[in-house]
């Protein structure tokens, strides 16, 4: 009740102020600038950001030119398509120029890039008192496990901005009609999946398409099979039996319950099938889900959501994945670009993205914001803080400098699992060739 | 003033005339040719940029013997020899059609010129949507008359065949054009004569027509073997090389291991190997046209 009156309040004053003609600050900007820093010590500068065409990209872009008033930098956004964006910002980066101060790194890459030396340490600059107000920025209010999958032998290399994990999310009005409760095993899911699957809806939907896509989310089937990428010793173990019944339910599930087509399917198809109300039940990016909830949606207010299954006795370990922010080493401007990332990073504006577009920031606090909590679905952001809980973070080789060869050489195995090859020969050819790799 | 010879003006005119476009070769392509040849022989990692030293043959001998790359090269010929025998059999056909004289011939020739037209990643994405077996009109069309289309690219079997019938589509016309030229350029006399030595359509075609239009014909398949060989764009768009590796022809894998796996010298090593096979392609057909002239 309190809560309400103090909006009212809010929005009386706000009133007040638009209506007297008088300029001020928004609420939230003042928060910031109220770091006990100079903001606008490196006015005149500019900075290039190389950034993935991603939700908090939208979200951010409109918030930037309040950065640029109140600092005097210039921020200049290239922003790519995904598949684009891996590629471009590679080149750019293996060219040794400084036409990127800083770029978005996924946590596909974190590994390799580290390895090739493309992200500038960020140690020196939270040390820096000039730059950073640490008290004001709450640095151990960042998701710990980003922070640690962002740390290589003590340097911070990236700050993370985005936290994600697998989540299923389902259609309750299909589940009721059909009497159907939330699958906790992977068989109750292919029997679920099965039942709801009609000539214009399919029964379950994940990505199927060849590189990290398919891998993503096969991951959680193999982890929550209990298997593993790699056992003790280094060597492959994705081939034992558990990655062997994990990869054929993960091919039975495409092949017998999805989509047509869903071989081609990355995460932008998985959505717009679910969107349109094609699909019954999904596994997908907890960040990516706000989507369905969004105005284009059909199913909006009609989807659950829960945890992934596990197999008999298994733990629930959905795979995850992280969004940063890094800088090149190559860069000119570090201060400048450092201030920007601390900026982009910092709660204030984290929290207004997040409140705004449901993007799932990378902060502690924002999950736990009663006006997030209000502008976006409950159940959801409930499942995906018990997600990120569930997370087992140095499972996922993330921080392998080959692992992005590492997934592509699972993947198309896995493609030819979903079109029906032997699924045992099929794994065995992927460690082999994986094996191979790794004696390189 | 010094008078120059003839001679040395002819010579400075020449230089003159040549150097820019030297000059440009030389950096836009003499330069990467080299520096690509050089990487071939390194172990070069874009991720390992500490570990860069000299390797010798190592990479070609590790390529030769990758059964991947030779999967490769196989479903690259695949996908070369259907492409290029469906274009030049359509192209023919409708040069052969468009080269006599008829109402609305010109029309026809400009509808049939089209598809050249369009950027081919665009005409990519456009068969993409088309062939998509849930959104796609191709099986929706098929789905009136009753058939149940496949999933024309995310089937192994249909995933090549369909690659070529798009690239049919985008290049039959240049096929036609050249094929259309070369009709056009014949004399009528010969023609005349068998007509009058009552010869029928079909044998002024295969007896007169088509020797008289082998060097050209050899000329235009030399053309589209090398582009279809490096083919990248439509493939890339519509299947990026799945499913599996169902459609990764040498190119893609080029593309995988230098962007995705930033493997240089690899990269640089098939790129080298795809360069000798084409030379032994394109010699060995422009042989077969030395063997007919002499």
């Amino acid at each position: 009740m309190n809560n309400r009156r103090g909006h009212r309040l809010v929005l009386l004053a706000c009133a007040v102020v638009l209506t007297t003609g008088l300029m001020i600050p928004s609420l939230y900007a003042e928060s910031y600038l109220g770091a006990n820093i100079d903001w606008e010590q490196f006015s005149g500068q500019h900075v290039r950001m190389m950034m993935n065409k991603h939700w908090f990209t939208d979200g951010l872009q409109p918030q930037v030119a309040e950065f640029e008033k109140n600092t005097g930098v210039k921020v200049v956004f290239d922003i790519y398509p995904e598949e684009a964006f891996w590629t471009k910002l590679k080149v750019e980066l293996a060219g040794g120029l400084p036409t990127v101060d800083g770029f978005m790194v996924g946590s596909l890459d974190m590994g390799s890039y580290t390895a090739a030396g493309w992200l500038e340490s960020l140690n020196k600059f939270f040390e820096n008192p000039k730059l950073i107000d640490k008290g004001w920025y709450d640095f151990e209010d960042l998701y710990p496990s980003a922070i640690r999958g962002g740390t290589n032998q003590g340097q911070l290399l990236v700050i993370p901005i985005g936290t994600e994990a697998e989540l299923m999310c389902y259609r309750r009005d299909l589940f009721a009609e059909n009497g159907i409760t939330i699958p906790r095993t992977y068989e109750e899911l292919y029997e679920a999946a099965l039942k709801l699957k009609t000539d214009q809806v399919a029964g379950y939907v994940s990505r199927g398409l060849r590189g990290l896509s398919i891998v993503w989310e096969w991951t959680g089937y193999l982890l929550s099979h209990g298997g593993r990428y790699f056992d003790a010793s280094g060597m492959p173990a994705f081939n034992s039996p558990p990655g062997v019944q994990a990869s054929d339910m993960y091919g039975k599930m495409l092949r017998d319950t999805g989509p047509a087509g869903v071989i081609s399917y990355g995460w932008p198809e998985v959505l717009a099938g679910l969107q349109q109300g094609k699909v019954a039940i999904g596994i997908e990016a907890s960040g990516a889900l706000p989507a369905l909830e969004a105005e284009e949606s059909t199913i909006a207010g009609k989807v659950g959501y829960a945890q992934i299954p596990a197999a008999p006795g298994q733990k629930v370990t959905p795979n995850y994945w992280f969004w940063n922010l890094g800088m090149n080493p190559r860069s000119q401007r570090k201060d400048a670009t450092f201030l920007f990332l601390m900026w982009a990073t910092s709660k204030p504006i984290l929290l207004r993205i997040a409140r705004g577009s449901g993007v799932s920031a990378a902060r502690l606090s924002v999950w736990e914001d009663p006006l997030f909590y209000k502008a976006q679905n409950k159940e959801w952001i409930d499942a995906s803080v018990e997600s990120f809980s569930l997370v087992e973070a140095e499972l996922v080789p993330y921080l392998n400098p080959k692992y992005p060869e590492i997934a592509d050489v699972i993947s198309v195995e896995l493609q030819n699992i979903v079109l029906g090859a032997p699924v045992k020969k099929s794994l065995d050819e992927a460690a082999k060739q994986i094996t191979e790799m790794m004696s390189r | 003033m010094k008078v120059y010879s003839s001679s040395t003006q002819k010579r400075y005119f020449l230089i003159s005339m040549l150097a820019p476009s030297l000059i440009l070769l030389a950096f836009f392509s003499l330069y990467p040719f080299v520096a690509n040849v050089k990487n071939s022989l390194m172990h070069y990692n874009l991720t390992e940029p500490f570990n860069y030293y000299f390797v010798g043959a190592n990479n070609y001998l590790r390529l030769l013997g990758d059964k991947l790359f030779w999967q490769a090269f196989l479903r690259t010929l695949y996908f070369v020899v259907g492409a290029v025998s469906l274009e030049f059999l359509l192209g023919l056909g409708v040069a052969y059609l468009l080269k006599d004289d008829f109402r609305g011939r010109n029309i026809f020739r400009v509808i049939y010129i089209l598809p050249m037209g369009a950027t081919p990643i665009a005409i990519a994405f456009v068969w993409k949507i088309m062939l998509n077996p849930s959104l796609g009109i191709i099986n929706y069309v098929l789905s009136l008359v009753g058939i149940h289309g496949l999933d024309w690219v995310g089937n192994p079997t249909s995933v090549i065949p369909s690659l070529i019938l798009v690239d049919a589509w985008v290049w039959t016309p240049f096929m036609m054009l050249i094929l259309l030229a070369g009709f056009l350029t014949l004399a009528k006399e010969p023609f005349e004569a068998a007509e009058i030595e009552g010869a029928s359509a079909f044998q002024s075609f295969f007896y007169i027509a088509l020797p008289l239009l082998k060097p050209l014909i050899l000329v235009a398949l030399l053309f589209r073997i090398i582009d279809a060989f490096r083919t990248f764009d439509i493939i890339f768009v519509i299947t990026g090389g799945g499913p599996g590796r169902y459609s990764e022809t040498l190119n893609i894998m080029t593309y995988l291991q230098g962007f995705k796996f930033l493997h240089i010298s690899y990269a640089s090593t098939l790129a080298v190997l795809m360069l000798i096979i084409l030379i032994v392609i394109c010699t060995f057909i422009s042989q077969l046209q030395g063997i007919r002239e002499t």
